[in-house]
């Protein structure tokens, strides 16, 4: 499970990183007497409406799609953890205002809150990124919280306080060491879903912005030439589903395996 | 009970408090005033409009004052009127709300029909060729784009075969018919909508039995309804799954801010004139008084769900029940 999800995951990044030499054409590059083109020995997954390579703007779009997931990913570990930490460490009313907070923010429909503030500040990748990040911390904070609250308990941590160990040197040095593993899984997990939402904001018109391609915007071609060009459709699905289903494979896979 | 459900309640309006704070918080991140948005895009707007809409918004007022004073609106149930038609935002909400609830309604019914007796098999034939399928199945399931199968099935049902309709929920000329024919009409028109919504949740749900069946089938209890020679069938489904289903009615009050989510993704799609497709079209136009009405009521709908939950929950469970007369 852990190894396939790996080599799914691998192999996209893999196709990410290696695009330049993968595919020799231009993604922006526009042709319009090679518009809608089937795939081909040329153009082996066709060509968009503009005549622009379907199989670059994949791999480039790849580049963009998981840049967009684990850095977003990254900021809600970072924040997820933090407020986990704070509030099972302190306990007392900071614990019960960060927990509200949680409450509060596990109240909205999150693509809501998330297409009103990309709306707003503009989408471009960076907003993207923060936004999607600060709307799905809440479940990681959670699940530090109550990894805190069982590990303070636990005598190695009574002892480092009895040896008059600082705060943040109990929360970093032994609380956040101890806690890593569901914290690993859940953020696998959490990139494959910042990959859906991105995907999904970008297919409604409001992610990443063409002419810079996505997975999600390239569907948007996909559905305006439904019925003309399947493959418009059918591969930037699947290479979302791909890399979706790598994520749930090894986080699954890591959670059996340190059976969190 | 009773008083448990006072403390549930009363626990909820400082998150509605938040909630409001959050909402406030986000509308006030775009730069420049809401009103200019609207008057710079629209020429249409004068600037008498203008002045008008600044103060009855009260944005040449501090912060504070305007939070307190939209808050206190929003209470009442005013949430303004619509910077695009000048249309009361509640009244534009109602109209919308039936057609994504009968969407999310319907198909909430066929994931129930099919998760449950799906992951109440799978379970009791733990590590059968059955359940590893289903398991697999459910993973694929998982981690297919809702709206990639939105955009086949509409490919396929829609263009390539022409069964279905592909967009809004009526014929053109569809209200001139006979009263049983628009109903055929309109059931064509739910199925493709209905159906991809259904199979966006379906792998979670069936999730979610299979693995609160496992547990309850632990159970000693379980063991004796077996060792007493009970048939299978009773055991599971007589026994077992109304305990394994008790998990499930909190699920489902979670649920609601994705499946409301959801539907922003596949009314734009199908093109169907629901809540979720108004907030996206407000987005677009920065009709700010209409987002921050569906937002508020989408959480306001969120916490409610919670809150019936929590009571189904009392209601089914006895332990809960009984708890505070003990």
């Amino acid at each position: 499970m852990t190894l396939s999800g790996l080599v799914l995951l691998g192999a996209m990044l893999l196709g990410a990183s290696l695009a330049p030499w993968l595919s020799q054409a231009d993604p922006l590059e526009i042709r319009l007497e090679e518009a809608l083109v089937c795939p081909s020995y040329s153009h082996p997954l066709g060509t968009d409406q503009l005549g622009r390579d379907l199989l670059s703007r994949m791999l480039y779009g790849a580049r963009v799609s998981l840049k967009v997931g684990f850095i977003a990913v990254g900021v809600a570990t970072l924040v997820g953890v933090m407020i986990g930490l704070i509030a099972g460490y302190w306990g007392g009313w900071v614990d019960g205002l960060l927990m509200r907070l949680v409450d509060v923010m596990l109240c909205f429909p999150s693509i809501f809150l998330i297409l009103a503030a990309v709306a707003f500040l503009g989408p471009s990748i960076l907003n993207l990124i923060v936004i999607i990040g600060l709307t799905g911390w809440m479940g990681l904070a959670r699940l530090v919280r109550a990894e805190v609250l069982t590990l303070k308990e636990r005598e190695f941590i009574q002892a480092a306080q009895v040896i008059g160990a600082s705060p943040l040197r109990i929360l970093f040095r032994h609380l956040l060491p101890n806690a890593t593993a569901p914290i690993l899984v859940s953020a696998t997990l959490g990139v494959g879903s910042a990959i859906l939402v991105e995907s999904a904001l970008s297919f409604l018109g409001i992610g990443v912005q063409p002419p810079i391609p996505s997975w999600g915007n390239i569907l948007t071609e996909g559905e305006a030439t439904l019925g003309v060009a399947w493959w418009l459709t059918l591969f930037p699905g699947l290479a979302i589903f791909w890399v979706i289903l790598g994520c749930n494979l090894l986080g699954e896979g890591l959670r059996r395996m340190w059976r969190t | 009970m009773g008083r448990t459900l006072l403390r549930q309640f009363l626990s909820l309006i400082p998150t509605f408090l938040g909630i409001t704070v959050v909402i406030f918080a986000v509308m006030h991140l775009a730069p420049g005033k809401p009103t200019d948005i609207v008057t710079d895009l629209n020429v249409k707007v004068s600037l008498q409009a203008k002045e008008q809409l600044i103060k009855l918004y009260g944005l040449d007022r501090p912060l504070h004052q305007q939070y307190l004073s939209w808050f206190k609106r929003t209470l009442k149930g005013d949430f303004g009127r619509s910077f695009r038609d000048g249309r009361p935002v509640s009244v534009k909400i109602l109209e919308r709300i039936p057609v994504t609830l009968l969407i999310n309604g319907l198909a909430l019914l066929i994931i129930l029909g099919v998760s449950i007796p799906l992951g109440v098999a799978s379970a009791a034939k733990e590590g059968s060729f059955f359940d590893h399928a289903v398991t697999f199945l459910v993973f694929i399931g998982y981690a297919v784009p809702t709206f990639w199968i939105a955009l086949l099935a509409l490919d396929f049902f829609g263009v390539r075969l022409n069964w279905l309709p592909v967009s809004g929920l009526s014929s053109l000329g569809a209200d001139r018919l006979p009263i049983w024919q628009r109903l055929g009409d309109l059931s064509r028109h739910l199925i493709l909508p209905v159906g991809v919504a259904a199979f966006g949740d379906l792998a979670g749900y069936s999730r979610y039995v299979r693995a609160s069946m496992l547990d309850v089938l632990r159970q000693d209890y379980i063991r004796t309804a077996r060792a007493k020679g009970l048939p299978e069938k009773v055991v599971l489904y007589r026994h077992a799954l109304g305990n394994a289903l008790l998990p499930l009615v909190t699920i489902l009050g979670l649920s609601i801010p994705g499946l409301l989510g959801g539907s922003v993704i596949f009314e734009s799609i199908f093109a169907l004139p629901g809540m979720g497709r108004l907030f996206y079209d407000s987005v677009m136009s920065r009709d700010y008084p209409v987002i921050m009405g569906i937002l508020v009521l989408g959480a306001a709908l969120t916490l409610l769900g919670n809150l019936l939950a929590d009571i189904a929950y009392a209601l089914a469970d006895p332990r809960i029940r009984y708890g505070e007369r003990q």
